[in-house]
């Protein structure tokens, strides 16, 4: 049995402490709305994932046991919430015209390359959780243990869907080169 | 690296830096909320506002300043009158065959037709649920999102005492039920707060983990609960047998749903005849939930080492557990012979009392001491298959210390009855600690690696 130190006796922790949480949120911000447009692809829907977030874990009783526990979280909460954003926005566009649809990306940027597009139009055609796995993977450069804890699935799970993805993006792609 | 693997990072980079600082909104970063279901203060209440919730579930008074449930908007009021509806989507085919029930309350059951908007891949955005009501002899229906997955209708339920029926409207499993009610001769989707959900399914809470929450209809209520603590498994949920749930009693009021806490009671999976089990909460046995009252302590000490065994009996089964080097062995009744390599390190010794887990016909807890740490194990014999179970969560297993400075303990230990637990202390040097109760997930595949899965007991009790 592990033997208890002894020292003054305080409360659990109540909610996230609101300074290591401004912290984070400078620290992280960026990052993590850039990982959100990859799985959502618009900026407003990526803002808001990344706000709600930070919200939930503002909410979060107690405090994670460092930073890159705190980040792991963090970064769970975007991938759901992607998810979920992904699947309100399939509702919402049976009601949306075609010109009120929302922008491709932030205003006054430059298109993105035509080899870089071909790739992320495939990318956009896997299904969530494959898009998922490639983009924690490629952009995100976790590893498989660390994905696996973001998605909540096991490292075989991640290694299997990784490869599976990977086929089926260049299946589609060879597929469109042939065109 | 290969040429798509290549292709890939470039393509992601280059998307993702399309997104400049510059580009982002101005900073605002979120003001701490607690989550009123997990707020202590629900739970001490919920027991004494169980009565006076179910009669009058509108004046539940939290009562401590503290962030309290908020009313959902009440949109719209009896008094106004609706616009004329828009006939939207008579012409969209009729998918599912619904049963009849009786919706405007005169004792005799209408007709109901679901028809879902075309679209792909199943259906379309919208559906169109119509009822052709006997006390008039007039159509009325109201439109729902599917979210892409053909609805039905559930229950009909009558959820503001007006004698006509309010129709719930299930969609997938994560999102929550539409509620219609029936006004001024239209079905009218009723405003919903954002927690809790009407959602018959998992619940996820963002760290790879989930709550599960059901539906149902009871004694001519609605009702649905959440779980208290959070599960693997997720697609699906992973679990234990016994688990305490969040109750909450619905109601409508000015075209509104309501929520009112019932208070915490327990979705147990073994007490009813798996034949007519219907999986709705019952009052908690004795230990789950944060209001158990059982006993900790004291913990079960004897052991063995390595080259010694020891005989077990669980029912009419008797079994030998030994230790041949880092491998534990176990002989089953028939003589046949399990191995399970232990991955932990350092010299095993195995607990020989065995541990109390609904759904595995033999636990033994195995501990691996390294420094002021300790790996543990638990090996777990289900349909003759013997493996150590998955301890993947927010809760550490075995004993040690967390945190970034390594302050703050936990500690695993097998307590009076066989049951399994870990404390952690809430704060570096505090005498308090949470405490979990273990018990077996994956009551959906027996041929799966079983997972244990931690159920909060004590919050800041001095154990």
């Amino acid at each position: 049995m592990a033997r208890l130190r002894s020292g003054a006796r305080s409360g659990a922790s109540q909610t996230f402490p609101p300074a290591e949480l401004a912290e984070l949120y400078v620290a992280h911000r960026l990052s993590l709305v850039r990982l959100a447009i990859l799985l959502v692809d618009d900026l407003a829907s990526a803002e808001d994932v990344v706000q709600d977030a930070f919200a939930a874990m503002a909410g979060r009783r107690g405090r994670l046991d460092n930073s890159a526990a705190a980040l792991a979280y963090l970064r769970t909460s975007v991938v759901n919430g992607s998810r979920s954003a992904l699947r309100r926005r399939r509702t919402a566009r049976g009601y949306v015209a075609p010109h009120e649809a929302p922008p491709d990306g932030p205003e006054g940027k430059a298109v993105i390359a035509e080899e870089h597009r071909e790739v992320y139009e495939a990318l956009e055609r896997l299904a969530p959780r494959q898009r998922e796995v490639l983009v924690l993977r490629y952009w995100s450069h976790l590893s498989e243990a660390e994905i696996a804890d973001a998605l909540g699935i096991s490292r075989g799970s991640v290694k299997s869907t990784a490869s599976r993805a990977l086929d089926a993006l260049e299946a589609i792609l060879s597929k469109e080169g042939q065109r | 690296m290969s040429t798509i693997e290549d292709r890939l990072t470039s393509a992601l980079t280059a998307r993702a830096e399309q997104v400049q600082p510059e580009d982002l909104r101005p900073p605002e970063v979120p003001a701490p909320q607690v989550t009123w279901l997990r707020h202590p203060a629900t739970y001490v209440v919920a027991a004494a506002a169980c009565a006076a919730a179910i009669a009058a579930p509108f004046v539940v008074d939290l009562g401590d300043g503290d962030p309290s449930p908020t009313p959902p908007v009440t949109t719209p009021t009896p008094s106004e009158t609706l616009p004329p509806q828009e006939d939207v989507g008579s012409d969209w085919p009729a998918e599912l065959g619904t049963s009849p029930v009786d919706v405007d309350g005169d004792g005799v059951r209408d007709q109901i037709r679901v028809r879902h908007e075309p679209g792909k891949p199943l259906v379309g955005p919208r559906a169109r649920i119509e009822v052709d009501l006997s006390s008039t002899g007039e159509e009325v229906f109201g439109i729902v999102p599917t979210l892409d997955w053909l609805v039905n209708v559930a229950e009909a339920v009558d959820l503001d005492g007006d004698g006509d029926r309010e129709l719930t409207i299930f969609r997938d499993g994560s999102v929550p039920f539409a509620v219609l009610a029936l006004r001024d001769g239209q079905l009218v989707e009723a405003e919903a707060p954002s927690e809790p959900r009407l959602v018959t399914g998992t619940i996820p809470t963002g760290d790879g983990r989930g709550r599960s929450s059901r539906v149902w209809k009871q004694d001519g209520g609605l009702f649905s609960y959440l779980s208290v603590d959070t599960f693997s498994g997720i697609e699906p949920l992973e679990t234990p047998q016994v688990y305490p749930v969040d109750v909450t009693q619905w109601s409508l009021v000015d075209g509104a749903l309501v929520p009112a806490p019932v208070g915490e009671q327990c979705v147990d999976h073994a007490s009813t005849d798996p034949m007519t089990y219907d999986g709705l909460p019952v009052p908690c046995p004795e230990g789950y939930g944060t209001g158990g009252s059982s006993t900790l302590l004291p913990d079960q000490e004897d052991v063995i080492g390595p080259g010694e065994s020891f005989a077990v009996s669980e029912g009419s089964e008797s079994f030998t557990v030994s230790l041949d080097g880092s491998e534990l062995v176990v002989v089953l009744p028939g003589g046949e012979e399990r191995r399970v390599p232990l991955s932990g390190g350092g010299d095993p010794m195995v607990y020989t009392t065995p541990v109390n887990l609904a759904g595995g016909d033999l636990n033994v807890l195995v501990a691996q001491e390294g420094g002021d740490s300790s790996k543990m194990t638990l090996v777990t014999l289900r349909q003759g298959r013997v493996t150590a179970t998955l301890t993947e969560g927010p809760v550490p297993f075995g004993n040690g210390w967390l945190g970034p400075d390594f302050d703050r303990s936990f500690r695993t230990w097998i307590g009076p009855e066989g049951v399994l637990y870990t404390r952690v202390q809430t704060e570096p040097g505090a005498e308090e600690y949470d405490v979990y109760r273990w018990s077996l997930g994956g009551t959906v595949s027996m041929g799966a690696t079983p997972t244990l899965q931690p159920l909060l007991v004590r919050q800041g009790s001095r154990v």
